[in-house]
C-alpha cells in the first residue's frame, strides 16, 4: 500500500515546492497538502480509515487562526492520531517553540531549510525516516 | 613754651601717613578762632594764637579764667548756649565783627570754634532751596545720574571750580566717578587714586565730622596753645571744624595748585561710601550755614544712595535672570550643559562684569572669553576643592591665595567659583583681569610731578597704587555673586532632570532594543519563506527547463539563484545579530587557543587561503567568557583578516595578545587592504561596508562582534590604514 503523508501548511509556495520534491524523490508516497489549520483539524477529526493512518504528519507551526502547536495538541487528543508521527515545521529556531512542540506531543521537528537545496535533500530524509519506521 | 604739636611727628611720607596722628595736630586753620573749656568748671584750657591778638590781652590771662571773664556778654551767652539743649545757632559779633559760635564736646572738654560770618548771611540762606534739591535728587534714574545731579547743586551753590564725586572700592582705594567744574578745567573724572590717598584716621574723621573745609591752603595753621599744667598733653582737635590738616595733603594740594577744599562724607550702611571733594584754585571760605546745607545735602544723597545701592542689587538679579532664563533654556537644548553656557549666543559671562568663564562638568573644561588653559584651570579647581570651604569661592587676588595663581593673574587675578554639588569638583568659573590691564587715567598724572623738593608728589602716589593693583581684580558684587548662585541652582535642576531623562532614555532604548530584535528576528523569518520560493522555483527551472532556455536566460536564471543565495547569507546574519541579543550568556573559562585553533578549522583556512600565513601566539591566555559567542566573534574578525587580505600577494594572519595589561587584550591582525584611521568607530555599525562588493560580506558581521562584547561587558576597537592591514583588539573582562 502507497505510504500517506499529510502536510498542513498555509504557504503555498513552500506546499509546491514540497510537493515537487515529493513527486521527484518520493513518487511511490501519496502526499495530501490541507493549507488551513482549522479545516486540518476537521479533516484530522473526521478521519475514519483505521486500515490507513498517515505515514508522517508534517505540520507548520506559523499558521493564522489556529497555529500549529495548538493544532498539534488538539490532534493528539484524537484516539486515531495518539501515536501518528507528527513532524512540526517552523523557520523559527527558537528554543521555546521547540519545548513547546514536544510538550504538546511532536515527535519531530525540523527548521524549514533555507533554500530549495537544502529542501530537497531534508525532506525527503525526514520523510523517509518516519515511512521507514512506521513498517 | 612746649610745641604745640610735641607728638606729631616731624616727618610724615607715604610710609607712616598711615599713623599720623591728624587729630593731634595741635593747630587750627587761621579763619577761626578757638577757645578750649573744661566742661563742668567751665575754665578756659586752650585757645589758638589767634584768640590773643584778636582780644589783645596776654596768653597767661586767659588760662582758667570763664568766658565771661574775656569775653564778656558774649562769653554769657555762649555758656547759655553751651548749657542748652536748642542747637539752633548762636552769632555773636566781636570788634564789630559778627562771629557763628560752633561748639562741641569731646572728653571733658567744650570745643568753643568761632567763624568769621557776614551780616546777611544767616541760616535760612539755604533753607528755600532745599525741598527742591531733595526732590531733585529722588528723581535721578540712578546712581550715576545722582552723583551728577549732586555734584551740579553742590557746585552751583558753594561755587568751587570743581565738585567731584569720589567713590571708595572694597579696599578704600578711590575713585572720581561725577564732577562739575569750571569749564577750563580738564575733567578728572575716572582718576583713580590709592587708599593711601585717604588714610585710614583720616576716614575715620570724615566718618564722625561730615564736612570739612581748608579755606586757603597757603594759609599759616595757627597753633593751639594748653594751659601750662595740660601743656604735655596733646589736644584732641579731632571734631573741631576748623581743625589744620595734615601737613602731607596740604602739600598734596598745593602740588596741584589747589587753594582751598571742601570735604563731605557720603555715608551708606553706616559704612564710608565715597567723598564729596570741592576744589578752588584760590583760597575759599564756606561759611557754616553753607557748609550745613552741604552736610544736608550729603545726608540727603547718603540716603538716596543707601536705597537704591539695594534696589540696584535686586533689579539687577532681575536683569540678569532673563538672561538666566536663556542659558537655561540654551543649556536644556540637547541637555549639553557645558555648551549652553559657554558656545551660544548668551554666554556664562552676561550675568556678572567677568571676562572669561569656565565649565567643568564630568571631568571636562569648556571655557568662554579670556580664561586660563584647560590645565591651568584644573589644576585651580583640585586647589579650591581640596584647600577651600563652602560651594563658593571667591577672590580678587588668586595669586595672593594660590601658587600658580601667579601664572594667569593678567587675565584671572579675580576668581568666583561656585561648585554645582556638594563634594563634587563639577563648577562654573568666572574670572575677572588684573586691575592693572584695566585702568585709563584720567587726566594727565604726570602733569604735578617735576617739583622739586616736595616729600611727596601725586606721580610717587600713583606708582605705588600701581604697584598695589598687581594681580588684583575689581571685586566681586553682591548681585553677580547672588546671580552665579542662582545659575548653579538651575543647573543642578538641569543635571537632575537630565539624568532623569537619560535613564528614561536609557529604560526605552532597552524596550526598543527588544522590540527590534524580536521585529529583525520575525521579519528575517518571514523572509525566508519567500525567498525559499524565488530559489525553489529558479532551481527546478534550472532543472527541468534550462536546455530549452538561450544563453541570456540561463544566464538570469543563475543570477536569480546566487542572489538569493546572498539574501540568505544576510537574513542569517541579522538572525545572529538579534539572536546575541536574545540569548541567554553562558560564562565559563576556556581556552582561546582551542577555540582559535577551532576557528581556523572551521574556515577552512588550509583550502580556501593556502597563502595565507597564519601565526598564533602559544601563549595565549584563556579566557572567561560565552565560548559559543567568542567562537562567533572570533570567526568574523578572522574571516574578515583573511577575505580583506587575500587579495595581496602573501597574507599573514596574527593571532595574538597583550598579557602586560588586566583584562589581558587578544587582536588579530592582518596585513590586508587595512581602512581609513576615521572610521575606527564606524566600522562597527550595522550596514556599515568600507569596501567595495569585491569582498562579500552582509557588513553585520563587525556589528555582530561588537554585540558580542557588549555582551559580556567588555570592549572591541580598531585601528587600521588603507592598505598597511587593520587590527581588531578585544578585551573580556576578567571573571
Amino acid at each position: 500500500m502507497k505510504g500517506l503523508i499529510v502536510s498542513v501548511e498555509d504557504n503555498a509556495t513552500d506546499s509546491a515546492l514540497m510537493s515537487r520534491i515529493f513527486d521527484k524523490e518520493m513518487p511511490l508516497v501519496e502526499v495530501r497538502f490541507i493549507d488551513d489549520s482549522l479545516e486540518a483539524l476537521s479533516w484530522f477529526k473526521a478521519y475514519d480509515d483505521v486500515s490507513r493512518i498517515p505515514d508522517l504528519i508534517l505540520l507548520d507551526i506559523k499558521m493564522p487562526r489556529l497555529n500549529g502547536l495548538d493544532l498539534l495538541k488538539e490532534i493528539r487528543k484524537i484516539e486515531l492520531f495518539k501515536y501518528a508521527p507528527i513532524v512540526m515545521m517552523s523557520s523559527s529556531d527558537q528554543i521555546s517553540d521547540k519545548d513547546k512542540a514536544y510538550l504538546n506531543g511532536a515527535n519531530s521537528y525540523l527548521e524549514k531549510p533555507k533554500n530549495y537545496a537544502e529542501l530537497k535533500e531534508r525532506i525527503p530524509i525526514v520523510a523517509k525516516y518516519w515511512l521507514t519506521l512506521n513498517k | 613754651m612746649g610745641s604745640p604739636s610735641a607728638l606729631y611727628p616731624k616727618k610724615i611720607d607715604l610710609t607712616n601717613c598711615d599713623k599720623e596722628p591728624i587729630h593731634l595736630i595741635g593747630r587750627i586753620q587761621s579763619h577761626a578762632m578757638l577757645f578750649v573749656i573744661d566742661s563742668s568748671s567751665f575754665e578756659i584750657s586752650h585757645i589758638s594764637e589767634n584768640v590773643i591778638s584778636t582780644l589783645s590781652r596776654k596768653r597767661e590771662e586767659f588760662y582758667s579764667k570763664r568766658l565771661e571773664d574775656v569775653l564778656g556778654q558774649n562769653g554769657k551767652l555762649i555758656e547759655t548756649y553751651i548749657k542748652s539743649k536748642n542747637k539752633t545757632s548762636l552769632e555773636v559779633t566781636i570788634d564789630d565783627k559778627r562771629y557763628v559760635v560752633v561748639a562741641h564736646h569731646n572728653n571733658q572738654l567744650v570745643y568753643i570754634e568761632l567763624e568769621p560770618i557776614k551780616q546777611q548771611e544767616s541760616a535760612q540762606y539755604m533753607q528755600r532751596q532745599l525741598s527742591e534739591i531733595i526732590s531733585d535728587l529722588s528723581e535721578a534714574v540712578s546712581v550715576s545720574a545722582m552723583c551728577d545731579k549732586t555734584a551740579k547743586l553742590i557746585k552751583g551753590f558753594t561755587e568751587y571750580d570743581r565738585v567731584m564725586i569720589y567713590k571708595f572700592d572694597e579696599n578704600w582705594n578711590g575713585k572720581i566717578i561725577s564732577e562739575a567744574r569750571e569749564e577750563h578745567l580738564d575733567s578728572w573724572i575716572g582718576m583713580h587714586y590709592p587708599a593711601t590717598d585717604i588714610p585710614q584716621q583720616a576716614r575715620k574723621l570724615f566718618l564722625k565730622q561730615g564736612v570739612r573745609i581748608i579755606a586757603d591752603v597757603a594759609s599759616q595753621t595757627v597753633p593751639v596753645f594748653a594751659k601750662p599744667s595740660a601743656e604735655d598733653e596733646p589736644v584732641d582737635l579731632g571734631l573741631c571744624e576748623s581743625r589744620a590738616s595734615s601737613p602731607i595733603h596740604i602739600e598734596y594740594l598745593e602740588n596741584m595748585k589747589v587753594g582751598a577744599t571742601l570735604t563731605a562724607a557720603i555715608v551708606s550702611d553706616g559704612e564710608l561710601w565715597g567723598l564729596i571733594a570741592c576744589h578752588h584754585y584760590s583760597p575759599k571760605f564756606v561759611n557754616y550755614y553753607q557748609r550745613q546745607t552741604v552736610k544736608f545735602l550729603t545726608q540727603v544723597f547718603s540716603t538716596q544712595l543707601t536705597l537704591r545701592a539695594s534696589n540696584e542689587v535686586l533689579s539687577r538679579i532681575n536683569a540678569t535672570s532673563a538672561i538666566r532664563a536663556s542659558l537655561v533654556e540654551q543649556m536644556s537644548d540637547g541637555w549639553d550643559v557645558a555648551n549652553g553656557l559657554t558656545q551660544k549666543s548668551t554666554s556664562m559671562l552676561t550675568i556678572t562684569e567677568a571676562t572669561g568663564g569656565a565649565v567643568f562638568l564630568e571631568n571636562n573644561v569648556s571655557t568662554v572669553g579670556e580664561t586660563p588653559s584647560n590645565e591651568e584651570i584644573t589644576a585651580l579647581i583640585d586647589w579650591i576643592h581640596d584647600t577651600q570651604i563652602g560651594d563658593i569661592y571667591t577672590t580678587q587676588n588668586i595669586a595672593e591665595e594660590y601658587d600658580k595663581g601667579a601664572a594667569f593673574a593678567k587675565i584671572g587675578s579675580g576668581l568666583l567659583c561656585v561648585f554645582i554639588a556638594k563634594g563634587e569638583k563639577d563648577c562654573l568659573l568666572w574670572f575677572k583681569p588684573e586691575l592693572k590691564q584695566l585702568i585709563s587715567w584720567g587726566g594727565n598724572p604726570e602733569k604735578a610731578v617735576e617739583e622739586k623738593g616736595k616729600r611727596l608728589s601725586p606721580r610717587k602716589s600713583f606708582e605705588k597704587w600701581n604697584e598695589e593693583q598687581v594681580n588684583t581684580s575689581l571685586p566681586w558684587k553682591d548681585y553677580e555673586i547672588a546671580s552665579a548662585q542662582a545659575l548653579k541652582t538651575s543647573i543642578s535642576n538641569i543635571i537632575i532632570s537630565r539624568y532623569q531623562e537619560v535613564k528614561l532614555l536609557n529604560d526605552k532604548l532597552k524596550e526598543a532594543y527588544k522590540e527590534l530584535e524580536s521585529f529583525s528576528y520575525s521579519v528575517s523569518h518571514d523572509l525566508r519563506s519567500p525567498l525559499r520560493g524565488i530559489d525553489g522555483f529558479a532551481q527546478i527551472i534550472k532543472e527541468d527547463y534550462f536546455e530549452t532556455l538561450d544563453e541570456y536566460g540561463q544566464k538570469a536564471i543563475q543570477t536569480i539563484i546566487d542572489s538569493t543565495s546572498k539574501m540568505n547569507t544576510l537574513i542569517d546574519d541579522i538572525l545572529a545579530f538579534s539572536g546575541i541579543g536574545k540569548n541567554q550568556i553562558a560564562m565559563g573559562v576556556f581556552s582561546m587557543k582551542d577555540l582559535v585553533e577551532e576557528v581556523v578549522a572551521f574556515l577552512q583556512v588550509d583550502m580556501k587561503y593556502k597563502d595565507a600565513q597564519f601565526v598564533i601566539n602559544p601563549e595565549l591566555p584563556d579566557a572567561f567568557g560565552d565560548r559559543g559567542m567568542i567562537f562567533q566573534l572570533l570567526n568574523n574578525l578572522i574571516g574578515n583578516a583573511l577575505k580583506y587580505s587575500h587579495t595581496i600577494e602573501k597574507p599573514i594572519i596574527e593571532v595574538g595578545c597583550d598579557n602586560s595589561v588586566s583584562p589581558a587584550v587578544y587582536y588579530v591582525k592582518d596585513n590586508g587592504i587595512g581602512f581609513d584611521s576615521k572610521y575606527n568607530e564606524k566600522i562597527f555599525g550595522v550596514f556599515n561596508r568600507l569596501v567595495k562588493d569585491e569582498f562579500e560580506g552582509s557588513g553585520i558581521g563587525l556589528a555582530i562582534s561588537q554585540r558580542v562584547l557588549e555582551k559580556h561587558q567588555g570592549r572591541i576597537w580598531a585601528e587600521g590604514k588603507i592598505d598597511e592591514g587593520a587590527t581588531f583588539y578585544f578585551q573580556l573582562p576578567t571573571r
